[in-house]
């Protein structure tokens, strides 16, 4: 019997004994390293640990639909948006918690999740067309919250200070950010971890690689990319959440710019697809390329200049994405 | 790709990621940071700021520093945000890290919603010389001073100007709003919501998209409007576009009203200068005014912004100027770099003619939520080529032209 | 109001005539589609590009539209060198990576516009500038010069893919992929004169419209939107189905403008994407097939 693993190359391959140590090994550093890292830097590179783990999380969960159902979704930040607006708006005009705003994000986001995929993918909606598809949703959504006042229009909602806060209204120095993100990066690495080796990964991988071949197998196509789609909508969510409680707003331009609907697919695409390290390690090249193209302030543009040729650059050098590249090289210099 | 060069790049990478962290500073100087667009979509304004910013820091430098602190210079670190909200957060933790005790800066509301964050966090003031959406002082912070009014705050002051303007032969019985969409349209919209029904007058609220080059949608509804009045509230790209399509179309209405791209040096480029005669607008600062107390001020203001800049001072640079001035006397009167007492300071100072004050109202005072309280627009006309102030009446250099048909 | 004929149809005219150079714009991106394969994100900054030639023409004393043909000849071997270096090897990638990269030249396109020109508001007038009054009927002359421009080069490039022997070629390479090879036709060399050919036009368009707007560097966005709705509209590949597609976006614009409000306009725009997308995926001239 084929277990996921072997079929989809994309997953982590079973590894012998002492590979396994190592990559145990490693994790448990990279772990300890993380909770760690803050006290040795400064303000500064907090938040860039900040950005890193933002841009991890938010892309491992749209890696779910993106790299393991294989389905090049550009609504993303719609959902990422319905968090940040569920929590932000309970907060500020019925003053509950930002936990309970943060649920109730969740479950919003999996219902129009479910909704916005029950028909798309009933009507068939594949590659170019299901990312045009989910780009107009999420254009849509950016309108409407911007001309609706009860969304707080094109000025958002801003989110009040409550100093002394309990935790539970998620107010917190930077650092604390940098936790919630890192926590949220490791649960959504599991669950990628877990996707990869069960049932579902294995089925979703067949959808991913020949949709017709899969329904020939007996599957069923629609039934599984909406469960993905669902459960990446659903991961997307908190994300929104805690990142309008790190800036303190919501705002329609910035949570559903072209930039976070397309900057969510790199980390994901650079850093391998379908993998549970590629939108981690993506996520850091893209946080690092950023931050150094931004020192390079020789005339204005300049910055975005080099920002735009790296991320021509890197396809052409990394097709695949880096986790594969350092997992095949690990391979090799085992053998 | 050789696996190995990944490493060396990631390797390279990260020891140029610490290296950033290592900052150098002179001795016996007060460290402002600018945080700001200098490059990216709104760096026309980044740009105004910066020089206000700069100017303002030339002449104190110059004029014995920081007094109370035994004549320490101020020594004004610039850092671009791209006009990108990451960015400004970014920046801004780094402006810190590098030893500020004080962020300026900020035309962009969004990025100034994400700087006053960070600042709060820190507990180091942050002045908004450029921003002003009303959210950037609506969170309950104790850091953040924003310079500028929010947008719907002058609702009295357009009710009484209107009626000012309309004293003549032309009744007003419909005013027409033309606005973007995004949030300083909106607000602006909420005066006139508000100024309508007090006046008893027809409101038609006509929103566009921000960055619209094709407005001839609006155009076609607004010949077949009637109103006496057309305000137009947009970005300087838009309004150029407005003012060319409205004066091709052949509109012409008693009252129209092109908000603050009026004195642009792009604008008056773009827009002919027969197109945009009797056009009104908004200026937050105009050298020719009369500020009792200061009468010198203003003229100098600007002369000395020309001589080291070679233009005229650009809309909002007086603006930040005032920002910068009003900074150095909190740090005067506080005597100290440490950051509560400079925002202490910041919170309990007026700033005023006596201290150099060059803006169109009386004094320069936070409230209790950083809001600049006294802080007006002047309206403009463009007659005869030349812009003359006509409101608010102690201000004005000329009275209003409100032309029938 | 609406019941005023003469609004009415300058409503339609307006939307007809942005349509008909967003359907331009559409042509060329539904080859570049069809043809290459390619995802093209960067497709926006070949306007731009085109509006700043415009501007550089202004700014050196002459009418925009004179910035045709020396920038169709300049760009024409710029492209064909970007295709050579760059394009060809990233079409056989997967549509993610295209993404990325396009999405990179857009960016350092964008970026390198901003370094010359800064971010200030342009204008490039031209001797077509102006009014013209049919009856009541207000119509934008350098509108109508680019509707009727655009046109033109719409259709003739439609005709030269139908009769012409490079143009044969294209379809041939855009149908069957490498078996085209096997009766001779250079691959390569037919998709680089797709994409520079699209890449030219494209450039024009931007040209034909500067005199009509305001030129800032974000005008690449507002069009790759369009664009993409336009295609999917007209079936990706077709190139008279991307130029109705051009049109009914630019009369659903126009419509909506008018009677929901020009700040929903974006909205209405997706919403008749998705529509068309549930309803009709392989547009309007497509067969019902998986794609």
């Amino acid at each position: 019997m084929y277990s996921a693993s072997d079929v989809s190359a994309a997953s982590v391959a079973p590894p012998a004994p002492r590979r396994r140590a190592l990559l145990v090994i490693g994790l448990v550093a990279f772990v300890a390293g993380a909770v760690v890292a803050p006290q040795l830097l400064d303000r500064h590179g907090v938040a860039i640990l900040v950005s890193i783990f933002f841009w991890a999380s938010f892309s491992s969960s749209w890696n779910i639909i993106g790299g393991y159902a294989g389905q090049f979704s550009l609504g993303h930040a719609a959902f990422f948006a319905v968090g940040a607006y569920a929590s932000a708006w309970t907060y500020r005009y019925l003053g509950l918690s930002p936990l309970v705003g943060l649920a109730l994000g969740v479950l919003v986001a999996g219902l129009a999740a479910a909704a916005l995929g029950a028909i798309v993918f009933r009507y068939k909606l594949l590659g170019t067309y299901f990312a045009i598809g989910t780009l107009a949703f999420s254009e849509i959504l950016r309108v409407t919250l911007g001309n609706v006042s009860w969304f707080g229009g094109s000025g958002g909602i801003p989110i009040p200070l409550a100093p002394e806060a309990p935790w539970t209204l998620l107010q917190f120095q930077p650092v604390g950010y940098y936790y919630l993100f890192l926590a949220l990066t490791l649960a959504y690495m599991l669950l990628c971890w877990w996707i990869g080796r069960s049932r579902f990964g294995f089925q979703l991988a067949v959808v991913r690689d020949n949709e017709d071949v899969a329904e020939t197998l007996g599957v069923r196509p629609e039934s599984l990319k909406l469960r993905a789609f669902v459960l990446s909508a659903m991961t997307a969510a908190p994300v929104g959440t805690i990142y309008a409680q790190y800036v303190m707003f919501v705002e329609p331009q910035t949570f559903l710019s072209f930039s976070m609907v397309i900057q969510v697919v790199i980390p994901a695409v650079i850093g391998g697809l379908g993998t549970v390290f590629g939108p981690v390690l993506g996520a850091a090249l893209l946080t690092l390329v950023i931050e150094l193209t931004s020192e390079l302030a020789v005339r204005p543009g300049f910055s975005l200049f080099a920002y735009g040729c790296a991320l021509m650059v890197f396809p052409l050098l990394v097709p695949s994405g880096i986790w594969p590249l350092i997992r095949d090289f690990v391979a090799r210099r085992g053998r | 790709m050789k696996p190995k060069f990944v490493l060396a790049a990631t390797g390279w990478l990260l020891a140029a990621s610490a290296a950033m962290t290592v900052t150098s500073r002179a001795e016996d100087t007060i460290r402002i940071a600018n945080v700001d667009s200098l490059s990216g979509a709104i760096s026309a304004l980044g740009t105004d700021v910066y020089r206000g910013l700069h100017l303002a820091v030339d002449q104190i430098n110059a004029n014995g520093g920081v007094k109370s602190l035994g004549g320490a210079k101020i020594e004004l670190v610039d850092y671009d945000n791209q006009s990108k909200v990451e960015l400004a957060q970014s920046m801004t933790e780094k402006a810190i890290a590098d030893g500020a005790v004080a962020i300026i800066g900020n035309s962009s509301s969004a990025a100034a919603l994400a700087s006053t964050t960070v600042a709060e966090r820190a507990r180091i003031p942050i002045v908004i010389s450029g921003g002003s959406a009303e959210q950037i002082v609506q969170r309950g912070y104790r850091y953040t001073f924003k310079i500028n009014p929010n947008p719907n705050s002058i609702d009295k002051d357009t009710e009484a100007s209107l009626e000012n303007f309309f004293s003549g032969d032309v009744v007003l019985k419909k005013l027409i709003h033309v606005h973007e969409d995004g949030a300083w349209g909106q607000d602006v919209n909420h005066i006139y919501e508000t100024v309508a029904p007090a006046m008893k007058i027809g409101l038609e609220e006509v929103p566009y998209k921000f960055g619209t080059s094709d407005m001839s949608g609006l155009i076609s509804r607004l010949r077949r409007t009637d109103g006496q009045a057309l305000v137009f509230t947009g970005y300087l790209p838009d309004a150029i576009t407005f003012s060319n399509a409205y004066g091709q179309a052949g509109l012409r209405f008693p009252y129209m009203h092109v908000g603050i791209s009026l004195t642009d040096g792009n604008y008056t480029k773009a827009v002919s200068a027969q197109a945009r005669d009797n056009f009104f607008g908004y200026q937050y600062f105009n050298p020719d005014i009369v500020v009792k107390g200061n009468e010198k001020g203003p003229r100098a203001f600007a002369d000395a912004y020309k001589a080291k800049f070679g233009v005229d001072p650009g809309f909002i640079s007086a603006n930040a100027w005032t920002s910068m001035m009003v900074l150095h006397k909190a740090l005067e009167t506080a005597a100290s770099t440490e950051p509560q007492k400079i925002r202490d300071a910041l919170a309990a100072n007026t700033f005023g003619p006596a201290d150099g004050h060059i803006m169109p109202y009386p004094e320069v005072k936070f409230d209790a939520t950083g809001l600049n309280v006294n802080a007006n627009l002047m309206t403009i006309q463009q007659q005869d080529g030349k812009i003359v102030v006509v409101w608010p009446l102690e201000y004005a250099t000329g009275k209003a032209r409100v032309i029938a048909n | 109001m609406l019941t005023d004929p003469a609004y009415l149809t300058e409503i339609l005219i307006n939307g007809l005539l942005a349509g008909g150079v967003y359907a331009l714009i559409a042509v060329t991106m539904t080859v570049v589609f069809g043809v290459l394969k390619l995802f093209n994100f960067a497709h926006g900054a070949f306007v731009t590009v085109g509006l700043y030639c415009a501007v550089l023409a202004t700014s050196l004393g002459y009418d925009p539209y004179l910035a045709i043909v020396p920038a169709a000849l300049v760009m024409s071997a710029m492209l064909w060198l970007l295709y050579v270096l760059l394009i060809d090897r990233i079409i056989s990638r997967p549509t993610l990576t295209q993404v990325i990269f396009t999405i990179g030249l857009l960016t350092a396109a964008d970026a390198l516009i901003e370094m010359i020109w800064r971010t200030d508001p342009r204008v490039a007038p031209s001797i077509t500038s102006g009014a013209l009054f049919i009856g009541d009927i207000l119509v934008s002359k350098p509108r109508l010069v680019a509707f009727l421009a655009a046109a033109l080069i719409g259709f003739g490039f439609w005709a030269f893919l139908k009769w012409s022997w490079w143009g044969l070629a294209i379809r041939a390479v855009a149908q069957h992929g490498q078996a085209a090879q096997l009766i001779a036709i250079p691959r390569r060399a037919t998709l680089a004169l797709a994409f520079v050919l699209s890449g030219v036009a494209t450039i024009v368009a931007g040209i034909l419209m500067a005199p009509a707007i305001t030129v800032t560097p974000s005008a690449s966005y507002v069009y790759l939107g369009i664009a993409f709705g336009a295609v999917v509209i007209g079936t990706k590949g077709n190139v008279l189905g991307a130029m109705l597609g051009g049109i009914i976006v630019g009369l659903t614009e126009a419509l909506t403008i008018a009677l929901v409000g020009d700040e929903w306009k974006d909205a209405f725009v997706f919403a008749l994407v998705l529509v068309f997308l549930l309803v009709r995926p392989e547009g309007l001239f497509g067969r019902p097939a998986n794609v």
